[in-house]
């Protein structure tokens, strides 16, 4: 979980010269000994060399090599079996352990303690004066040196202690600072003012005092557990110290020698530092360590899964989280736009049916008006029609009177008779005149209830009675609108009717033509307005053009053939004309002509 | 009086024609169809002595359209009206306009036919006015400018010797002039001098 990227300052060692001296006087077998650099190879050197000695002294039959590895490429060795012992620390052992048959035959024992002891400890040192640090929870917010990240007693067992108090060694401490080995880096940068504290393995510091490379009491531990049987200041329990190791391939016999030698190595260096080697401790405490640090064996099983995932992953999740918000606002505006668009939609949806609702009203009043008009001129017209053959009948019968009435009739048979006969029938044939007469005045339209309107409201009202036939023929309107202060004199609802029985002949006259576009001029001719109504039918028949106005006449089939005798006859009883032709542009145009004027608007009611 | 008057029937029904020609007929008019204006005015000549009976609602030239044209041709020609829509309207724009009567379809024979009567007798006599007035005025054109002159001093009743101190003349040589002047005018009397010249408005 740890992502600590310090640098490591990896020792390369070996001790060639050796290797080499043993190397003449040995037998064929190689053995290869492992171990880590943790020191500098000097130190290293020194250390181990009594053991080297002894070893190669006591088993003159083998070469023993010695490789001075890191800890990722120690454990590269073990794991291609390029070695036979390994000497690394106990975390590190632990590791390999976990993945490796590897087994303990002894633990070093330090060589500078007395009574000497195996074990490994860390102790936090912070200069003397530094009175502000005296507890774990002081080191909040400090600058902390140490060697490595992955030093077991070099920083592990500190972090643990500091996990345990309750610290978070990535957030809660101010920086860390690795100088990678050599531990006694650590000393100098604390004396220059780098760091706070440092983390150093236990005893280093007062080995370094024994050596005259400082002054003990120029520092002071953090927190010293004043451990029984041990001289040195530590800050952390007490460890196994380092194993070694044979791995799962060695030969038995040779571990059994090995072993043996080990255990007889004492000698004493120069300095009087040199390790020795007992018999194998428990590693159970450090396996402790490393469960609650999650580390090695243990890494994959963090202490609190779902918390270390929410840790680890939390700026993705705080992203996510608000991606969702987002998400979810972008989602109740555009439910609310939706509502919103859905209510607005709705309510013109319903204006538009209220206004359909109301221009078929009206359509449907004007069609009945019309109708009855229609009726009215279809009685005028049956009168006009039986009219013609009534008045021959009656001249006829007068004729016939009048020539037997004469002298030269006088001695014809039965003329009194036909006298009679002749008489009878101009009689009846005028009753019938006098009925059709009267029914004909009864007709006879009223005077029109004239009033002043101004034009364009009345075209724009004739428009829209026909907006839906436009629709539902595609008719494209042209119509540019009239002066507002033309006025015209008449009956509102005749000139409407004639109005809008134009547009309809013109929509009807379109309807098998691809291009239906239906224009309404208004012109003014000398003292009269002159209302166009052009569209782009086919135009008028030769054939039928004399017979245009005829009552009856008619080209539709459902059609009475009154319309337009009927819009003539409105057209006259207002002083006006109603003219078809052929528009030069093709199409028919109907032109009604009526006596206008111009006045200002607030005189004309539309209404 | 010179021929027989001619009734001129123009109406777009075929049967109405035909019925009116036979109707008249009965009481000895002759009458002659057309079926619009324009065959009318291609067999009319103007002057003719007769009377027109025009439908007011036809195809083509209309009726009133017919009698205004005719009013230019001979404004002696009566005209009467007839129509199948008895439109009060019309008929004041029609009698306006100087047709002779209007009638209603169907109509009575006798009403109809004492006023064609009638028609006939005034067309006649407008045209014998004319003509006697023509005349008249051809006579007035062979005086000389004197005898013109002394014509109208004479009318004014004015004695001889006045004429002749007015245009400074002898009374003999007024009196030459006057007996040229009852001769030229195919007058008898000087009274019946006064009566002749008197549509010629002299005065």
């Amino acid at each position: 979980m740890l992502g600590f990227a310090a640098p490591h300052y990896w020792i390369q060692g070996c001790l060639f010269a050796l290797l080499l001296s043993s190397s003449l006087s040995a037998s064929a077998r190689d053995i290869t000994l492992g171990v880590l650099a943790w020191r500098d190879a000097e130190a290293i050197e020194t250390t181990l060399e009594p053991t080297l000695i002894a070893l190669r002294n006591q088993l003159p039959d083998h070469v023993f090599e010695v490789e001075f590895l890191p800890l990722a490429e120690l454990e590269q060795a073990v794991a291609e079996g390029r070695v036979d012992f390994v000497m690394t620390n106990p975390g590190h052992y632990v590791q390999l352990n976990d993945r490796y048959s590897v087994s303990p035959i002894a633990t070093l024992q330090a060589p500078d303690l007395d009574p000497p002891l195996q074990v490994v400890g860390s102790v936090v040192v912070t200069l003397a004066q530094a009175d502000s640090i005296q507890d774990w929870t002081d080191l909040k917010d400090r600058r902390i040196g140490a060697v490595s990240a992955d030093a077991f007693g070099g920083f592990q067992l500190v972090r643990d202690k500091l996990e345990r108090a309750g610290l978070n060694v990535q957030r809660d401490i101010g920086q860390w600072v690795f100088t990678g080995f050599p531990m006694e880096n650590l000393i100098q940068i604390l004396d220059e003012g780098q760091v706070d504290a440092i983390i150093l393995r236990s005893c280093l510091l007062e080995s370094l005092a024994r050596e005259g490379k400082l002054v003990q009491s120029d520092y002071r531990p953090v927190i010293d557990l004043q451990l029984p049987n041990h001289p040195c200041w530590v800050s952390t329990p007490l460890y196994p110290d380092w194993p070694f190791l044979q791995l799962g391939t060695t030969d038995p016999h040779l571990a059994r020698q090995v072993l043996q030698v080990l255990l007889q190595v004492q000698v004493e260096t120069p300095q009087g530092v040199a390790y020795k080697w007992a018999a194998p401790l428990s590693y159970r405490p450090v396996y402790d360590v490393f469960e609650r640090l999650r580390l090695g064996p243990f890494a994959a099983f963090p202490l609190n899964p779902f918390a270390a995932f929410v840790h680890q992953y939390r700026f993705w999740l705080l992203g996510l989280m608000l991606f969702m918000l987002l998400g979810f606002m972008h989602h109740l505006r555009a439910e609310y736009l939706v509502r919103r668009r859905t209510r607005e939609l709705d309510q013109s949806l319903k204006e538009q049916r209220q206004a359909e609702a109301a221009a078929h009203q009206r359509q449907s009043e004007l069609l009945h008006l019309s109708r009855f008009a229609l009726m009215g001129e279809l009685a005028a017209g049956l009168a006009h029609e039986l009219n013609q053959p009534l008045t021959a009948i009656v001249n006829y019968a007068n004729g016939c009177y009048r020539y037997l009435n004469t002298p030269q009739a006088a001695d014809f048979e039965h003329r009194d008779k036909l006298l009679q006969a002749s008489e009878l029938i101009a009689a009846q044939g005028e009753q019938a005149g006098s009925i059709i007469k009267n029914l004909r005045a009864f007709l006879r339209k009223e005077t029109p209830n004239t009033e002043v309107i101004a034009l364009h409201p009345l075209l724009v009202e004739a428009l829209e009675f026909m907006q839906a036939s436009f629709r539902q023929h595609q008719v494209e309107l042209d119509y540019s609108p009239c002066p507002p202060d033309w006025l015209i004199q008449g009956d509102r609802v005749q000139l409407l009717q004639i109005l809008v029985n134009l547009l309809a002949n013109a929509v009807d006259a379109m309807q098998a033509q691809p291009q239906r576009r239906l224009s309404l001029r208004v012109t003014e001719i000398q003292d009269r307005v002159a209302i166009h109504v052009i569209d782009t039918g086919v135009g008028i028949p030769k054939a039928i053009e004399s017979h245009l106005f005829d009552p009856f006449f008619t080209t539709k089939p459902e059609g009475m053939g009154l319309g337009l005798r009927l819009s003539q006859t409105l057209a006259e009883a207002h002083h006006g004309q109603l003219m078809l032709h052929d528009h030069p542009a093709g199409g028919a145009e109907a032109l009604l002509i009526l006596p206008g004027f111009k006045g200002p608007t607030e005189n004309a009611n539309d209404r | 009086m010179t021929d027989n008057p001619q009734v001129w029937i123009v109406d777009d029904d075929q049967q109405v024609r035909q019925s009116l020609a036979w109707l008249l007929g009965s009481v000895g008019i002759d009458a002659q169809g057309y079926a619009d204006a324009q065959r009318f005015l291609e067999a009319y000549s103007p002057k003719t002595p007769g009377c027109l009976l025009l439908d007011v609602r036809m195809p083509g030239m209309g009726g009133l359209a017919l009698q205004k044209h005719l009013k230019t041709l001979d404004p002696c020609l009566p005209v009467i009206l007839l129509t199948g829509h008895g439109d009060v309207a019309m008929a004041v724009s029609a009698m306006k306009a100087g047709a002779f009567d209007f009638f209603e379809k169907p109509f009575n024979d006798q009403q109809l036919i004492d006023c064609i009567q009638r028609a006939l007798n005034e067309n006649q006599h407008a045209i014998l006015q004319a003509s006697q007035y023509n005349e008249l005025v051809e006579r007035y054109a062979c005086l000389t400018p004197r005898e013109q002159e002394v014509l109208s001093l004479l009318l004014k009743g004015e004695p001889a010797k006045v004429i002749a101190d007015r245009l400074f003349i002898s009374p003999k040589t007024v009196d030459v002039h006057r007996s040229k002047v009852m001769s030229k005018m195919q007058a008898d009397s000087l009274a019946d001098l006064v009566r002749l010249c008197q549509p010629l408005e002299l005065i």
